[in-house]
């Protein structure tokens, strides 16, 4: 009897491959908010596992992580590349579960985002690289640490890092497109990523505000 | 196809609008827009004065009104038609009377059965109103409703239009462009921030996302109109324009039908009432004369349809009198017979000769204007009758509409720019009453701080701008509105701030632009004080019942007169009256007529006071313009006075109907402004020619009377002024004790204090009694006392009622408790009467218990024992001696004014006699006797500061020492240089010449012409100098 | 049984309302619009005890608005320092709670420190550097009546009697105002008029009219004991002050490693403090002191939740100092613990389910990275967007509403922390090539009473789809970039 425990255990193990059959993400995934991101991503985030995104600051980050932070207990920001706006946040997530760390040297950040992504009740973390990203060791660092909690860790780097190699188990890339916000898969583990990566397009603000029509703009005196 | 305006606020959405009514109108012209509709926050209160100017600038005026419903959604309501106005204003009262004065309360569920003819407009905002509420309104409005737009580059005014043409579509509702404009100008936008920081009570910098985020709330050129909106909404504004037609001259005064009992016509009723009056006004049948003005005058009332205007006057002055209250209508009503008649005037034909036309004319088609005055303590009375007879719904009271005057202005825009408060106080304080905010600047520097500094030079413009802008609404002293049916379908009714008082939205200038009728009921103290009098005298002299029983013509009156010993005598009583007095010499009725009312603007600025003088005293002759005018003028020696004489002037001489002649005064009135003097001119002076005058003098003659009928009193009414002059002059000679104790009663009332009356009271030999808790009756009363010489004199024993702060259900106490016996000591006192230690206070500080206690200092440690024993003990537990030092009698005078007011003890002037720099100083009696500019000093507290309009900048101020008054002329240089003893100084040493006119005058008239000003009030102890400041 | 004759000596502080004493530009303080006190410069610039504030401002005085809890305090601690020459010691305070001081009964302890004037000579220089006015005086109210007078006070009680009857009433007026002046309305103008009375017809007739209180207190002043039987001894009253602990190297340390081991004691000390009061407390602050005079380093730590473990807060301190060498060798230790709560029994627990690990985690970051570092945002009242959020502490609640306008409005997600210019060409604004203006303009005109702003707020799309949100200065022209939709 003692020898099947054993076994259990060590199927238990998230890192263990076992044949052909993606292995569900360990901890369980959490839907984005976009059902076609969903399909891409196999059901949505997954939790417990370093998601690499590589998007130009400030061109998306709020576009594609806020519908997923709505019901997040806390939400903490790590090096952000501008201030949120309270008022215009203030209608998609809760303000006061909302914190922001700034960290001043590369050694900080990587302390900081261990010790975030290390706290079990840390809904959702959101960090940015600091500037010249970050090399392979510190990422497989970042990586350890976004396994121990079944939570969301999210590391927005510079979209010239695709090229470069690194651990995260799941990488995007985005950029502005003309209809809406363009998001393609670069990896996925268990999942063989066709030479095209498959793409898909979030729509810019679905809901009344921006209509399809470019509105009224007053010609300017020359 | 023009272009309508649909969302005005005007500033009579009191602290939001920031312009005038006129003001749009004036720009909406200057813009080229087709209409302009005011849509006041439930409310019409501005309406009739865009009306004005609406209806001289030829612009077509849309009335409407802003109501936000209950349930959320903004709606514009506006009247295409006179039943639709009557539903609108309707509504608006019902919104009001439901909530407190200032707020409103409209509902969804009023609308449907309310509005049923209105014109709709549903402003869009960024949340849509539910569905529901959607439907209810369209279902309401079928036809008559639009989505209004109100563009103003705002947050979310991007997805809105797309938003309401999508919603348009589906409910069937055409768009329509409604920007809403707060002001005129884009320069006011300031001010609208100001107001709305007032509104909220906070200052600028904490009023965050309250503000307007931009300035755009203002009346736009067309072009960004254009450029706005889609062309069709624009045109669509039109749509609406067009469907309204009415206009607010549509409005007829129907009068109330009560007044006529059933089966006669109100005509006829008004004829036997006239009838009735004529048999007792001349018993033994009128002259010819009177018979045939009295059938003329009725003649054009029947043909004018006033006859319920006589009615109601008549209804109201005869219930006074079965009340025994004292009243006499005033004004240009005492030209005509009919009123005499009806009791309404006391002047007869004999009197004066009365001219109808000044009265009514057939050319001014307006109702005519009676003011009614009443004794003043019972007009509460004549104001509950009304209410009572013609019930809330149909009667109310004409609006006063409050306005930021300069204290206010200063206090709200400083607060709102986040000044300190204190500065402001003193500000505020400081600002000299003559003075507009001219001075502001000066005053800030005066402070250290620099008037050119960016917030405090708009602290300044805002200030100067914010002057004369409306606060809120409230009553008008008496002005009281009456209709046949309901009144809120003339004008909305809304609630006063007094309960069970309801005020209308419009004031009296609207009234009478609109030409409604308007029945004023005034208060006059004078006639409170007569009826007192005339009681006392009635006491002890049954002879001498009612103001008829007085006997006409006294020449020992006329002679006091002339002696200008008028103090207290009603009308002929100021400074410049008494000066007058002596002049004239009036020895008749009709020199007392031409008394009254040649001291005013009118015949100063005419040039008419100094010949009619001279011609007076003989020192001129008397010549007329032509043969033709001399019996016009003949009774003014050929000086035209009145305002009568001007009219029969152009009537005889220039050939004027007497409706052509009252127009001619009227527009002489406000010549300013009138653009028809032009025409006046050229017919005056060729009707002059014609009837053989020559060019010259007819030019004269029309500048001499320009100059002057503006200001010219009517006969008429100086006529029924002289009557209460003579009647209260005749009691101050004959009777002086029961006119002095009346006038006591009667306070606040003409120009002087008690004390300068009880002073005056004491020189004509009238003993006053001190005030005493056991003699004093509540009011003042006369006391029998036998003099040496055997004859019986009476003496004024002052009442209860003079104790400042002692309720009057007090005094009652005392006297009723004081009738089962004397009482033995201030216990007693305080025992039976059931006082509390601060009556006692009260009491003892008045000098009231000295019957009892002694001296003030006695009666207030006797009265501080007395309030604290418990009821129980015995009173008769000895009072404990006191062994405190005596008073000063400086002292003793100064608590006396703190108490009471005044002071029978000696002036304060005569304690300071002795000492210098009061030594040097010429009594003010003893001034009449120096000579002509000789130099002198003079000391004395200032009693009246005085800047009458007609003199040139000059301060007339009033000192008064133990021997008389002095009067002080102070020119603008000399005040520049003593501004702050002028401020603030309470007791003067004035240095300067003395200017006597002695010959062509009864007694010499005194005038000191200051050139150095002292402030001594370190000498007073601290007591209230009872002063008075008149503009 | 003879008492030996009470001495009273009393201490007025006319200058204790200002805290810095000795500041060189003058100083006023006010409360309720006018001056109650002024420093020496003031006082020469004409500024007196009463002017009123306005006329103080314009004589060119700094006005600080009164603190009288300030002023309690200082006075207790002034009141201990005295504390060594006689246990009978009381504050006084006047009742419009214009003047202060101190009452200290000396009769017993004359012999000890050498007769009455030398006890008042060593009180002023206990005092200093505050200005004291000493009197004499047989009883209490007597000596706090002659500091208001020249010439110091009367220990014998007849010579005394004497000069309190020619002191006016008003002098009594600070503290009954009704009574003195019902008594001056009554002719009363000097205190002896009023013992006269008091002779004649007893004290009751006073006490009917004036009041017992205003009586009570008159008889005091002459007669200590008046008709009680014991006279009331003046307890003093001792508080413990905020807690301070030092230690001090003999050898100045110059690494972090040396300071942890001193730091641990003087924690336990803390927590010893804590305990013996019931109390707990949340933030403490560390101060390092060189050698020289002026070097001082201060580390203030703060935690989420109030705790009185040593090794909880010795782990934040050992974060707190790893961040930067010492820049010079530590000569002494300061710990200092000014705010205390008290201790309630849910801080102890240690939560289950990670639950507070977060809080834990941004402590120790935020005791590494310094205080600025971590925050949170909430929304203000306000027009502008730059001024519409405000940075707060990350234990501060956010449940301020967003302005509507901002709600309504097209608003970025990310601000700029300031408004970034534009090129123009043919006046449209230019980005690494033409911005496309999709929609707009909102104008924002606002603030005319500070600086003006007027602004026309459009969204762009810059040549590679990215919208941003860009304005147009309307009064200096030109364009600025405020924000990206991201």
């Amino acid at each position: 009897m003692a020898a099947a425990s054993a076994l259990d255990t060590l199927l238990a193990r998230g890192d263990l491959w076992r044949g052909v059959r993606p292995p569900p993400w360990q901890s369980g995934v959490l839907t984005t908010g976009h059902p076609p991101l969903d399909r891409l991503l196999g059901g949505g985030w997954p939790r417990g596992a370093l998601v690499e995104i590589g998007i130009a600051p400030g061109h998306g980050e709020w576009r594609l992580a806020s519908p997923a932070l709505r019901a997040a207990a806390a939400v903490v920001l790590l090096d952000p590349p501008a201030l949120p706006f309270a008022p215009a946040l203030a209608a998609e997530l809760d303000l006061d579960r909302l914190i922001l760390v700034r960290t001043g040297s590369r050694a900080e950040f990587l302390d900081a985002f261990r010790e975030l992504a290390a706290a079990r009740d840390c809904a959702a973390l959101l960090a940015w690289t600091p500037a010249g990203d970050l090399d392979y060791p510190t990422l497989r660092q970042c990586q350890l640490a976004a396994g121990a909690t079944a939570a969301l860790r999210l590391l927005f780097r510079p979209p010239a890092a695709a090229r470069r190699p690194s651990p995260a188990p799941l990488r995007l890339a985005a950029r502005c497109a003309v209809d809406g916000l363009e998001v393609w898969l670069l990896r996925r583990r268990g999942f063989a990523v066709p030479p095209r990566p498959p793409r898909v397009v979030l729509p810019r603000e679905a809901g009344r505000r921006t209509s399809a029509a470019p509105l009224p703009v007053r010609r300017l005196a020359p | 196809m023009g272009y309508a305006q649909l969302y005005t606020t005007t500033n009579y959405s009191f602290l939001v609008g920031a312009s005038h009514p006129h003001e749009f109108v004036e720009r909406a012209v200057a813009l080229g827009y087709g209409a302009l509709a005011v849509t006041d926050d439930c409310s019409l209160a501005g309406v009739v004065k865009a009306h004005v100017a609406a209806r001289a600038a030829g612009l077509p005026l849309l009335v409407g009104s802003a109501l936000r419903l209950a349930e959320g959604p903004l709606l514009l309501a506006y009247a295409p038609c006179r039943a639709a106005y009557a539903e609108l204003s309707g509504l608006i009262t019902l919104g009001r009377r439901r909530a407190a004065k200032g707020a409103f309360r409209v509902h969804l569920a009023d609308l449907r059965f309310r509005l049923r003819r209105c014109l709709a407009v549903l402003v869009a905002e960024g949340e849509e109103p539910p569905p529901e509420v959607l439907d209810a309104l369209v279902r309401a409005f079928r036809g008559r409703l639009w989505f209004g737009l109100d563009l103003r580059l705002r947050a979310g005014d991007e997805g809105l239009l797309a938003q309401w043409r999508e919603l348009g579509a589906r409910f069937e509702v055409p768009l329509v462009a409604c920007p809403r404009a707060l002001m005129h100008d884009p320069g006011r936008r300031p001010l609208a921030d100001v107001l709305c920081a007032i509104r909220h009570r906070r200052p600028l910098a904490a009023m965050g996302s309250l503000l307007e985020q931009n300035g755009e709330a203002h009346l736009q050129p067309l072009a960004e109109l254009a450029r706005r909106y889609p062309p069709e909404l624009l045109a669509e504004t039109w749509e609406i324009a067009r469907r309204c037609r009415f206009s607010l001259d549509e409005l007829r005064y129907e009068y109330p039908p009560e007044l006529v009992p059933a089966g006669t016509s109100p005509i006829d009723h008004l004829r036997r009432l006239v009838e009735e009056g004529k048999g007792r006004r001349w018993p033994g049948g009128a002259p010819p004369e009177v018979e045939r003005r009295i059938a003329a005058e009725l003649e054009l009332i029947e043909a004018l349809r006033y006859e319920h205007y006589f009615l109601t006057v008549h209804d109201l002055v005869a219930f006074a009198k079965s009340r025994g209250i004292l009243c006499q209508g005033r004004g240009s009503a005492a030209n005509s017979v009919v009123c005499y008649c009806l009791g309404i005037t006391e002047i007869g034909p004999e009197q004066i000769d009365q001219l109808f036309e000044r009265f009514i004319s057939r050319e001014r088609d307006e109702p005519p204007d009676i003011d009614v005055d009443f004794e003043h303590r019972r007009r509460e009375e004549v104001i509950q009758y009304l209410y009572r007879k013609y019930g809330r719904e149909r009667a109310a009271l004409a609006a006063a509409v409050i306005t930021y005057r300069r204290r206010s202005a200063v206090r709200d825009v400083g607060m709102a720019l986040g000044l300190d408060r204190q500065l402001l106080a003193s500000l505020a304080a400081s600002l000299p009453w003559w003075e507009g905010l001219e001075s502001l600047p000066a005053l800030l520097a005066e402070r250290g701080l620099d008037p050119e500094a960016p917030l405090l030079a708009r602290f300044v413009a805002l200030c100067r701008e914010i002057l004369g802008f409306p606060r809120h609404l409230s009553q008008h002293t008496g002005g009281f509105v009456i209709a046949a049916t309901r009144l809120s379908d003339l004008v909305p009714v809304e609630n006063a701030a007094m309960p069970e008082r309801t005020v209308i939205q419009w004031d009296k200038e609207d009234l009478e632009a609109l030409g409604l009728l308007k029945v004023d009921v005034l208060g006059l103290g004078i006639l409170t004080a007569l009826r007192r009098a005339l009681e006392l005298v009635s006491s002890y002299e049954p002879a001498i019942r009612s103001l008829a029983d007085i006997p006409r013509e006294d020449a020992a009156t006329y002679e006091m007169l002339c002696r200008a010993d008028a103090m207290g005598v009603f009308q002929v009583e100021s400074r410049a009256q008494m000066a007058m007095l002596p002049r004239l010499q009036p020895r008749c009725f009709h020199d007392l007529v031409i008394q009254v009312a040649i001291v005013r603007p009118g015949p100063i600025l005419g040039q008419m006071v100094h010949p009619y003088l001279r011609r007076r005293a003989g020192r001129e002759p008397v010549e007329y313009p032509s043969e033709a005018l001399r019996r016009v003028l003949e009774p003014t020696l050929g000086v035209p006075i009145f305002q009568e004489q001007v009219m029969r002037i152009a009537m005889i001489a220039a050939g004027f109907t007497g409706g052509e002649a009252d127009a001619l005064r009227r527009a002489l009135t406000h010549w300013g402004r009138d653009s028809r003097l032009a025409a006046f001119r050229e017919r005056f002076v060729s009707g002059l020619v014609a009837s053989g005058h020559e060019p010259a003098f007819a030019e004269r003659l029309f500048e001499q009377v320009k100059g002057f009928a503006g200001y010219g009193f009517p006969e008429s009414h100086a006529a029924s002024f002289a009557l209460l002059a003579y009647a209260s002059a005749w009691l101050k000679r004959h009777h002086p004790a029961a006119f002095y104790c009346a006038l006591l009663d009667s306070q606040p009332l003409g120009f002087y204090s008690p004390d300068q009356l009880l002073r005056d009271a004491r020189r004509h030999g009238v003993a006053v009694l001190p005030v005493d808790v056991s003699h004093s009756a509540v009011a003042c009363s006369l006391v029998a006392v036998t003099g040496q010489d055997g004859r019986v004199r009476r003496a004024i024993r002052l009442g209860l009622g003079q104790v400042k702060g002692l309720a009057e259900a007090r005094a009652r106490a005392i006297v009723a408790a004081r009738a089962a016996g004397p009482f033995t000591s201030v216990a007693d006192l305080a025992r039976r009467a059931g006082l509390n230690r601060g009556d006692l206070a009260r009491l003892a500080a008045a000098d009231a218990l000295r019957s009892l206690a002694g001296d003030r200092q006695r009666a207030r440690w006797a009265s501080a024992a007395a309030a604290d024993t418990p009821l129980l003990a015995d009173a008769a537990l000895p009072c404990e001696p006191l062994v405190a030092p005596p008073p000063l009698a400086i002292a003793e005078v100064a608590a006396d004014y703190r108490a009471l007011g005044f002071s029978l003890r000696r002036h304060p002037l005569a304690l300071l006699r002795d000492r210098p720099p009061f030594d040097r100083c010429a009594p003010a009696r003893s001034l009449a006797e120096l000579p002509h500019r000789a130099l002198v000093q003079v000391a004395g507290w200032v009693t009246a500061r005085q800047r009458p309009s007609t003199a040139r900048g000059v301060l007339f101020l009033t000192l008064e020492d133990e021997t008389g008054c002095a009067n002080v002329v102070v020119r603008p240089a000399v005040e520049r240089r003593f501004r702050r003893p002028l401020l603030t100084g309470r007791l003067l040493l004035v240095k300067g010449a003395v200017e006597i006119l002695r010959e062509g005058t009864a007694v010499p008239v005194v005038h000191v012409l200051a050139g150095y000003l002292e402030d001594l009030s370190g000498h007073l102890p601290p007591l209230p100098v009872p002063c008075r400041d008149f503009h | 049984m003879s008492r030996c004759p009470s001495l009273w000596l009393a201490l007025r502080l006319p200058d204790l309302p200002l805290e810095p004493a000795g500041a060189v530009e003058p100083i006023a303080v006010v409360e309720g619009g006018s001056v109650v006190c002024a420093n020496a410069p003031a006082r020469a610039a004409g500024v007196r005890a009463g002017s009123d504030a306005a006329t103080a401002r314009l004589l060119g005085c700094r006005l600080r608005e009164r603190d009288r809890a300030a002023e309690e305090r200082r006075l207790q601690a002034l009141a201990e320092r005295l504390s060594s020459l006689t246990p009978h010691l009381a504050p006084r305070r006047s009742g419009d709670g214009r003047h202060l001081g101190l009452l200290l009964e000396i009769s017993t302890c004359l012999r000890l420190f050498g007769g009455a004037s030398a006890i008042a000579e060593r009180a002023r220089h206990l005092l200093a550097p505050q200005r004291v006015r000493a009197a004499l005086g047989p009883t209490a109210g007597a000596a706090w009546l002659f500091t208001f007078v020249r010439g110091g006070g009367e220990s014998d009680p007849e010579r005394a009697a004497a000069r309190l009857d020619a002191l006016p009433l008003d002098a009594l007026a600070g503290d009954h105002p009704e009574a003195v002046a019902a008594l001056q309305e009554m002719g009363f103008a000097r205190l002896g008029e009023v013992r006269r009375q008091w002779a004649t017809t007893g004290l009751s007739s006073l006490e009917r009219r004036v009041g017992r209180t205003f009586a009570a207190d008159f008889a005091a002043l002459y007669d200590p004991a008046g008709d009680r039987l014991l006279p009331a001894p003046a307890p003093c009253l001792v508080s413990d002050p905020p807690f301070a602990a030092r230690f001090s190297f003999e050898v100045p340390a110059t690494g972090t490693a040396a300071l942890l081991p001193p730091a641990a004691a003087l924690l336990a000390q803390l927590r010893d403090f804590l305990r013996r009061r019931g109390l707990s407390c949340r933030a403490l602050c560390w101060r390092l002191l060189g050698a020289a005079a002026g070097q001082l380093l201060e580390f203030p730590l703060r935690r989420h939740r109030p705790a009185a473990d040593p090794d909880g807060w010795l782990q934040l301190t050992r974060l707190a100092w790893e961040r930067r060498p010492l820049p010079f060798p530590v000569a002494a230790l300061e710990l200092h613990c000014p705010e205390t709560e008290a201790w309630r029994s849910q801080d102890a627990l240690d939560l289950a389910g990670g639950a507070g690990e977060l809080a834990v985690a941004l402590e120790r970051l935020a005791a590494r990275l310094g205080e600025g570092a971590i925050h949170k945002l909430a929304c203000r009242d306000s027009l502008l967007p730059e001024r519409a959020q405000q940075p707060i502490p990350p234990d501060a609640p956010s449940r301020e509403a967003a302005p509507s306008l901002h709600r309504r409005g097209l608003r970025p997600r990310w601000l700029l922390p300031s408004p970034r210019p534009l090129a123009e060409r043919q006046g449209l604004p230019w980005w690494r090539g033409p911005l496309l203006l999709l929609a707009g303009p909102e104008r924002i005109c606002t603030h005319w009473w500070e600086e003006e702003v007027a602004r026309d707020y459009y969204l762009a799309l810059r040549r590679d789809q990215l919208p941003l949100w860009v304005f147009r200065d309307l009064h200096q022209g030109g364009w600025y970039l405020h924000g990206l939709f991201g």
